[in-house]
Order: structure tokens, then sequence, then C-alpha cells
């Protein structure tokens, strides 16, 4: 009886300890771009260079993704990536903290030229106007809270860290500080999510922590990302 | 001298007005279908040949208007949506892929316009979680 006791008590503690992140088929949504699951290569890749601007907000403008999942309470997320293709002025962002439909929201952003990354940010976008509507185009401004130099090649595995403690930001980039910055806010809540804009990008690890519990992942081993489709079909022709 | 001046510029007159009636328009609109999961913000034509933006956007049912197009042969190379699992004062939240419906096959290239004509395609924003059967 004993046993069977404690067999229960292990499984109900299993349970109450399984992420609520793998419960829905999606884990992500596109929100511009050309995003799927290489299921080969167990990736999340990206393969639209382009972008086009709409001037809802910056995430619809670049090549993005978001979780679909608001992830809370998190101290570190942990990212691994590469770009590839790269022409000048692009970029890659790791977004964090974002409201639901994207005005809002951190990121760490990495610039570059056709040859090398050569520049890390941190960077908040925020309406430029709260009194707008949200539907307000060119309503939305990106400020760049700190930047530092790096050189990063293309093709080639990076690994970004980042440690919320209290109120401070600690980025990591391949286990080197590249941004140390007091937050004066709570940024530890809302979405997660990708943009680029002139590059091709493929993510391969990320992983979002409480201390040492994942609250948030994906091993990219099924179809995550939720696409909307438009199918149009012709009904009328008339002269 | 006055007369035939006069009769010759009616004639001209005359002349333009037939000919603008024979100018051939390729228009095209767009009807949100019934069944869509979304609303419409944002469509364009062919790069910017030709755009139509809604900050409410299109409901179901709802129709875009006619627009003219001067390039007859192009696809949908841009569009935003509002899906319905959004509420609120929000703005466009995603750019679906686009598919155009031939027959029995979607695909993503381009489609062909008659010239001279006004043309109407149903657009339908699929939700990939609720759409697993076809609506109309």
């Amino acid at each position: 009886m004993k046993t069977i006791t404690s067999c229960l008590l292990i499984t109900f503690c299993f349970m109450i300890k399984t992420p609520s992140f793998s419960d829905g088929v999606f884990l992500w949504t596109k929100i511009s771009g050309k995003w799927n699951v290489d299921l080969s290569s167990h990736t999340l890749c990206s393969s639209r260079v382009s972008t086009n601007t709409y001037g809802y907000s910056d995430l619809i403008d670049n090549n993005s993704v978001t979780s679909i999942p608001e992830i809370n309470r998190f101290t570190d997320i942990e990212c691994g990536f590469e770009l590839h293709s790269p022409v000048d002025d692009n970029h890659f962002t790791l977004i964090f903290s974002s409201s639901h439909y994207g005005l809002n929201f951190y990121g760490i952003r990495f610039n570059g030229t056709k040859e090398k990354l050569n520049r890390i940010s941190l960077i908040q976008s925020k309406p430029i106007n709260k009194d707008l509507s949200s539907k307000e185009k060119n309503n939305f401004v990106i400020e760049n809270l700190i930047s530092s130099d790096l050189a990063l090649s293309y093709n080639s595995p990076i690994v970004l860290k980042l440690k919320i403690n209290k109120s401070k930001l600690k980025v990591y980039v391949n286990d080197k500080v590249a941004i140390d910055y007091p937050l004066n806010e709570k940024v530890q809540a809302g979405k997660i999510g990708f943009s680029h804009k002139n590059n091709l990008v493929q993510v391969k690890t990320i992983y979002v922590r409480n201390g040492k519990e994942i609250i948030f992942t994906d091993d990219f081993s099924r179809n995550t990302v939720k696409t909307y489709t438009v199918t149009a079909e012709k009904v009328r022709d008339s002269k | 001298m006055k007369r035939n001046l006069f009769m010759i510029m009616a004639a001209v007159a005359a002349f333009a007005f037939i000919g603008c009636g024979e100018d051939s328009k390729t228009e095209l609109q767009f009807k949100n279908s019934e069944g869509s999961d979304g609303k419409i913000n944002d469509i364009v034509w062919e790069d910017g040949d030709q755009t139509w933006n809604s900050t409410t956007g299109w409901k179901q049912n709802e129709l875009t208007g006619s627009k003219e197009v001067s390039k007859t042969t192009g696809t949908i190379t841009k569009c935003t949506l509002t899906p319905d699992s959004t509420s609120g004062d929000l703005p466009p939240v995603a750019e679906p892929d686009i598919l155009f419906d031939l027959g029995n096959s979607n695909f993503a290239g381009n489609i062909s316009l008659n010239e001279g004509s006004s043309q109407t395609f149903i657009v339908q924003v699929l939700d990939p979680e609720t759409s697993g059967v076809k609506k109309k």
C-alpha cells in the first residue's frame, strides 16, 4: 500500500512539474516572413531575407515570430543560433517581454555588415503616443538603451544568454559579457521571439528558465509555428 | 467659319466621348470570406501596383471595393490581418502566407487577370488551429 501511495505521489509530482509549454500544438506565431521548423536539422528557420514595411510595429516590419504563451518570472534565456547570407545593414533580434501585439518589447539586437556582425544592443520598442489607437501607423519608436562592439562570423554557432538578477540584466555572447545594464522596470514577463532583416536565420536552441527550472523550450522536432494563411479564389469576372 | 469650327469641336468631343467609353479598365477587388478567421487590413497587389488598406479591417463578407490595376499578371505580394482570436484595439498582428486557389490546387505563384474586366477574389483567412475543414 505504501509503495502504491509513493508511486501515485511521484506520478502526481511529475504531472504538476510538467511544463505547460508543451500542451498546445503550436508554440510560436509567425508575425511576418517565412518561418518554419526544419525537421531534418531540428532548427527553426527563417528563409526570407527582405522585409515589408507596414508601419504598425517593428515586429511586423521585420521577419518575426513570437511565442504563443506569455512567459512569466524568467531569470535566464539561452538561445543558440546561426546567421547566413547576410547583406549590409542586417540584424537579428532576440525579443523578450513583448506585449501580445508587439508594440512594447525589449530585444537584444545584433547588427552587421556583409562581412561580420559588429554590434550588439539592448533595444526597447514602445509607442510614441500612448493615447493613440494601437492601429495607428508609425506610432512606435525603437530606443537603443546600450550598445557595444563585437566581431562575430556568419555561418557559425552563436550562443546568447540573458541573465536577470533583481534589476540587473547581463548579456553573454559565447560566454563573454557583452552587456551589463541596470533595468528600471520589471521585464520578466511577456512573450519571447525572434526577428531579423537582410539575413537568413537558424535558431538551434531556446531555453527560458526560472532559476534552474526550464519554463519554456522547443526542441524543434515538430512543426510548432502557427502560420495564418489567406487563400484567394476568383468568383466574379465581368466586362 | 464659326459654324464649321463648332462642328469640328463637337465632332472631336463626340469622338473623345466614344473613345472614353471604349477605354477598358482592368479592375480588382477582394471580399473577405464568410468563413474567415480574421479581418484583412492590408492587401498589396504586385509590389504596389495597387493597394487596399483599412485600419479597422474588412470583416467577414465585406468587399474592399474595386480599384484599377495596371499589371494584369501578378499576385498579392503583401497582406496583413487581425485574427479573430485577438480582441480589442489591436493593430494587424500577422502577415499570412498567401495562396491562390485555381481549381483543385492552391499555389503561391502569379495569376493572370482578364484585361478590361472587373474581377473579384474571395479571400479567406485561415487559422491553422481551426481550419481543418475549408469553410466558405
